[in-house]
C-alpha cells in the first residue's frame, strides 16, 4: 500500500503551477498522461449485481423500508471502490436518518400525487414546496459531506441557507423573467455554492470557475439545438412526404407510414439530444474540476464527449431493453469512465490534513432535509 | 486461535496514514495494534466497531477514540466479527449477495414477486379503491378532456337528426338494462377525420361515436354493441382504476430502485410504458366481457361486437388472419388483437 509518495513516483507528478502552464492541457492529452495522482475505481459489475438485487429484494419484501440500509450500502459499494493513494472513500451516513426523511417526503408527495389525481387544484400545493426546498438543499448537501469521509478525516460543507435561498429560489425565480437568459449563470452559481463551501478537514475547496465558460458552453448548445432542431423537422417532413405520398387514404393515426416517420425522427432526436447534453455536462464538469483547489492540491478532470456519449446512450438502450437488468453494469462502467479520467496534483503529500473539530450531527433535532438524501454532488 | 492481519491507521485528528500490524487472540477480546510509527496499542473488542462488508471493498474498524483502521483483508476482519456484539446479520447478507446460487435464486423470485405484484396485486387493489370512490372522482378526472377533443380532434356530426335520434334511443334502452343510471352516462356524436372510425369514454360518463364508425357498421346492432363495450368502460370505472394503476406502478419502480428519478429516466420510460399498455388491453377485455353480457339480454349476438371490431382494424390496414401467430407488436399496443378478442367473444358467449 503506497503510504507516502515514494521517489519515483514524486517525479511523475507534476506541480500545480506546472498543469497550469499554457498547452499544458493539449500536451497531455496528446500524451493520455493524467498529471498528478489518478483516482482508481475498482468496482466490478459482477460483484455489484449481488449486492443490487438483494436491495431490491429486500426493499421490495419490506414495502420499501429496506430502501435507506439498500442506499447506504449502494453508496458505500461506490465510494469504498474510489481510491486514491491507497486509501478508499467511506460513507458514514446511517439508514435510520436517511428512512426519516425518506417517510417525510414520501408522505408529502404521495398525498399531493394522490389529491391531484382527485383534483387538479391540489397542483397548488406544490407551490410551498419550493419554499421549502432551498432549506432541503442545504441540509442535504451537508449531510452528505459529513458523511464523506477520506483517510477518517471528513468533508463537510458550511454553505448558509440565505445563500441557497439566493442560489435556489431567487434565481430561478428573476430566470422567469429574463426569459433564460441568467440560466448558465444559475447553474454557474448553484456549482460555485456547493463547491466553494465545502471543506476536506480544515483544508478550504476553493473554486475558480469563470460564469463566462458557462455562457459559452450553453450558447453552443444553444446553437446546436436550434441546428437539430431544423434538421429533425427537415427529415420528418421528408419522411412524411415519401412515404405518405403513396396516398393510402388512411387517418394519420392509423397510417403505418406516419408512425414510422414518427419513430426515425424520435429516435434520431433522442440521439441529438443525447450528444448535446453529453457536450454541456462535459464540460461543465471538467470545468468545475479543473477549477476546484482542496487546500492547494488542484483537482484535475479530463472527460471526453464521445466517450461519455457513447458510455450514455448505450447504457440507457441496454437498460430499456433488459428491463434494467443490466443497471448494475451500466452503473459501474459510467462509474468507471468518470472516476478514472479523475486525478489530483497535489501540493506536497497528502498527510497534512487535519480534521476538524467534530460537530455532533442532529443535535438540532432537525431531521428534516438531513435525511433529504438528494443527489446534487457533483456527478461523480 | 489468533487472527493476524495488515491495516493501515488513521488516528482521527490528521490524514497521516500509518502501517499498521493487526493481531486478535480470540479468548483475550483485545485488539493489538503494532507499528513502526505508532508503537503498540491496543483496543477492548467492545471498543471496536465494525463497518458491514459491501462486496471486497476496502473494510473499516472504528475506535471509540475517534480513530479507524482500513484493511483490504476483508476475510479476515469477518473472522473477528463473531468476537463483537453487532454485524452477525451483515455477515450473513455478505455471503448471499455473492454466492451464485444465491443470486440466482434471489433475482428470479425477485422478477416473480414484480410479476405477480404488476400483473395481479396492482390491478386488484385499484379495484377495490376506485370502487369505494364515489362516482364525482370518475368525473373529476374527466373535467375539460371534451372540450380539448372538440378543438383538436373532432368535428360537428353529420349524420341526419333521425339517424341520430334512433341510435340515442337504443343507447338509453342499453343503460337500462345495465346498473347505470340515465343520468350518469351521455351519447354524443362527432365526425373525426384524424382518428377515423372510432369511439370513446371519457370517464366523466360521456361516450363518443363517430360519424365514421357509423358509416363503417353495417346495421344498428353493430353499433349497439360498440355502445355495449364503451358502458362496460364507464361502468367498470376504467379511467379511474387506469390512473391509480399507472401512478403505482410508477411508485413501486421508484421504490424498488430507491431511486425517485427513475420516473423520468429515458430507461425506465419503455418497461413502465409496456406495464401501462398490459393494463389498457385488460381493461379492453373486461369492457368485451361487460358487453357480451349486456348483448345478450338486449338479444343480440355478441359476434356483431367482433365484426365490426374486425372491420375496424382491418380499415385500419391490420392483420386479420385468423391464423396470424402473436406479433410482438401486440405487446406494444392499447387494445388486443381483434383476432383474439373475437375468439374470446364466442368463448364467452357459449357461456
Amino acid at each position: 500500500m503506497a503510504i507516502t509518495l515514494d521517489q519515483q513516483h514524486k517525479e511523475s507528478v507534476v506541480n500545480r503551477e506546472e498543469a497550469k502552464r499554457p498547452g499544458y492541457r493539449e500536451y497531455a492529452k496528446q500524451n493520455e498522461l493524467k498529471p498528478g495522482l489518478p483516482f482508481s475505481f475498482t468496482g466490478n459489475a459482477k460483484e455489484y449485481f449481488g449486492i443490487w438485487i438483494v436491495n431490491i429484494f429486500l426493499s421490495i419484501i419490506t414495502l420499501g423500508i429496506y430502501s435507506a440500509w439498500a442506499k447506504v450500502r449502494n453508496k458505500r459499494y461506490f465510494y469504498g471502490n474510489t481510491l486514491l493513494e491507497g486509501s478508499s472513500f467511506a460513507y458514514l451516513a446511517s439508514p435510520v436518518q436517511i428512512l426519516k426523511g425518506r417517510l417525510i417526503v414520501v408522505a408529502v408527495l404521495g398525498t399531493i400525487a394522490l389529491l391531484t389525481a382527485i383534483n387538479p387544484g391540489a397542483l397548488l400545493l406544490y407551490a410551498p414546496l419550493y419554499l421549502v426546498l432551498p432549506f432541503a438543499i442545504q441540509r442535504a448537501l451537508r449531510f452528505n459531506a459529513i458523511h464523506s469521509s477520506y483517510r477518517n478525516v471528513r468533508f463537510n460543507f458550511t454553505g448558509d441557507v440565505g445563500e441557497a435561498y439566493w442560489v435556489y429560489l431567487f434565481l430561478p425565480f428573476l430566470g422567469i423573467f429574463t426569459f433564460g437568459l441568467i440560466a448558465p449563470y444559475i447553474n454557474f452559481s448553484s456549482q460555485r455554492y456547493v463547491v466553494s463551501n465545502s471543506k476536506y478537514g480544515q483544508a478550504i475547496f476553493v473554486f475558480e470557475g469563470r460564469a463566462l465558460y458557462y455562457y459559452i458552453t450553453y450558447g453552443l448548445a444553444f446553437l446546436l439545438g436550434t441546428i437539430s432542431y431544423i434538421a429533425v423537422v427537415s427529415i420528418f417532413a421528408f419522411f412524411a412526404i415519401s412515404l405518405g405520398g403513396k396516398g393510402t387514404g388512411l387517418p394519420p393515426s392509423q397510417d403505418p407510414a406516419f408512425w414510422l416517420s414518427v419513430s426515425i425522427t424520435g429516435i434520431i432526436g433522442v440521439i441529438l439530444a443525447l450528444f448535446i447534453y453529453s457536450l454541456v455536462t462535459v464540460r461543465i464538469q471538467n470545468h468545475v474540476f479543473n477549477n476546484t483547489r482542496i487546500g492547494n492540491h488542484q483537482l484535475f478532470l479530463d472527460l471526453r464527449i464521445w466517450p461519455f456519449l457513447w458510455i450514455r446512450f448505450s447504457n440507457l438502450f441496454l437498460i430499456a431493453i433488459s428491463f434494467g437488468l443490466v443497471i448494475p453494469w451500466a452503473k459501474i462502467r459510467m462509474a468507471r469512465y468518470q472516476i478514472e479520467r479523475m486525478s489530483l496534483i497535489p501540493d506536497g503529500d497528502l498527510e497534512t490534513a487535519v480534521a476538524e473539530e467534530q460537530h455532533r450531527v442532529g443535535a438540532l433535532g432537525d431531521e428534516f432535509g438531513e435525511g433529504m438524501d438528494l443527489d446534487l454532488g457533483l456527478g461523480v | 486461535m489468533t487472527t493476524y492481519f495488515k491495516a493501515t491507521y488513521f488516528d482521527g485528528k490528521s490524514s497521516r496514514a500509518h502501517d499498521v500490524d493487526v493481531q486478535l487472540d480470540h479468548g483475550i477480546e483485545r485488539l493489538v495494534l503494532r507499528g513502526t510509527t505508532i508503537g503498540k496499542q491496543a483496543y477492548p473488542i467492545s471498543e471496536v466497531k465494525v463497518a458491514a462488508r459491501v462486496g471486497n471493498t476496502p473494510r473499516f474498524l472504528y475506535f471509540d477514540d475517534g480513530a479507524s483502521l482500513e484493511t483490504a483483508e476483508n476475510d479476515a476482519v469477518d473472522e473477528i466479527v463473531p468476537a463483537l456484539r453487532h454485524g452477525r446479520f451483515h455477515l450473513a447478507q455478505h455471503r448471499v449477495e455473492s454466492k451464485l446460487g444465491w443470486i440466482t435464486a434471489i433475482c428470479l423470485l425477485t422478477i416473480a414477486i414484480g410479476w405477480g405484484t404488476v400483473s395481479y396485486g396492482v390491478p386488484f387493489l385499484a379495484k377495490q379503491v376506485a370502487f369505494a370512490l364515489p362516482r364525482d372522482v370518475d368525473e373529476q378526472l374527466g373535467q375539460g378532456t371534451m372540450s380539448a377533443l372538440d378543438e383538436f380532434a373532432f368535428k360537428p356530426s353529420t349524420l341526419s337528426k333521425s339517424d341520430r335520434d334512433r341510435l340515442q334511443q337504443y343507447f338509453q334502452e342499453l343503460l337500462t338494462l345495465s346498473d347505470l343510471k340515465a343520468g350518469e352516462v351521455e351519447l354524443l356524436f362527432r365526425a373525426s377525420p384524424v382518428m377515423g372510425a372510432n369511439a370513446l369514454a371519457l370517464p366523466s360518463g360521456i361516450v363518443v361515436m363517430t360519424d365514421e364508425l357509423v358509416r363503417l357498421a353495417h346495421d344498428d346492432e353493430e353499433i349497439i354493441a360498440v355502445f355495449a363495450h364503451e358502458i362496460g368502460h364507464i361502468r367498470e370505472r376504467h379511467s379511474l382504476r387506469g390512473v391509480l394503476q399507472n401512478s403505482s406502478v410508477a411508485l413501486l419502480i421508484a421504490g424498488a430502485t430507491g431511486d425517485i428519478a427513475a420516473l423520468t429516466s429515458i430507461a425506465a420510460t419503455l418497461p413502465t410504458l409496456m406495464v401501462q399498455l398490459k393494463y389498457s388491453r385488460s381493461f379492453e377485455l373486461e369492457a368485451d366481457d361487460y358487453a357480451v353480457d349486456l348483448l345478450k339480454q338486449r338479444e343480440i349476438e355478441p359476434t356483431k361486437l367482433g365484426d365490426i371490431l374486425l372491420r375496424m382494424t382491418e380499415m385500419a390496414g391490420g392483420d386479420v388472419d385468423p391464423a396470424r401467430e402473436g406479433a410482438f407488436s401486440d405487446y406494444l399496443s392499447t387494445h388486443p388483437n381483434s383476432v383474439e378478442r373475437m375468439q374470446r367473444i364466442e368463448e364467452r358467449e357459449a357461456e
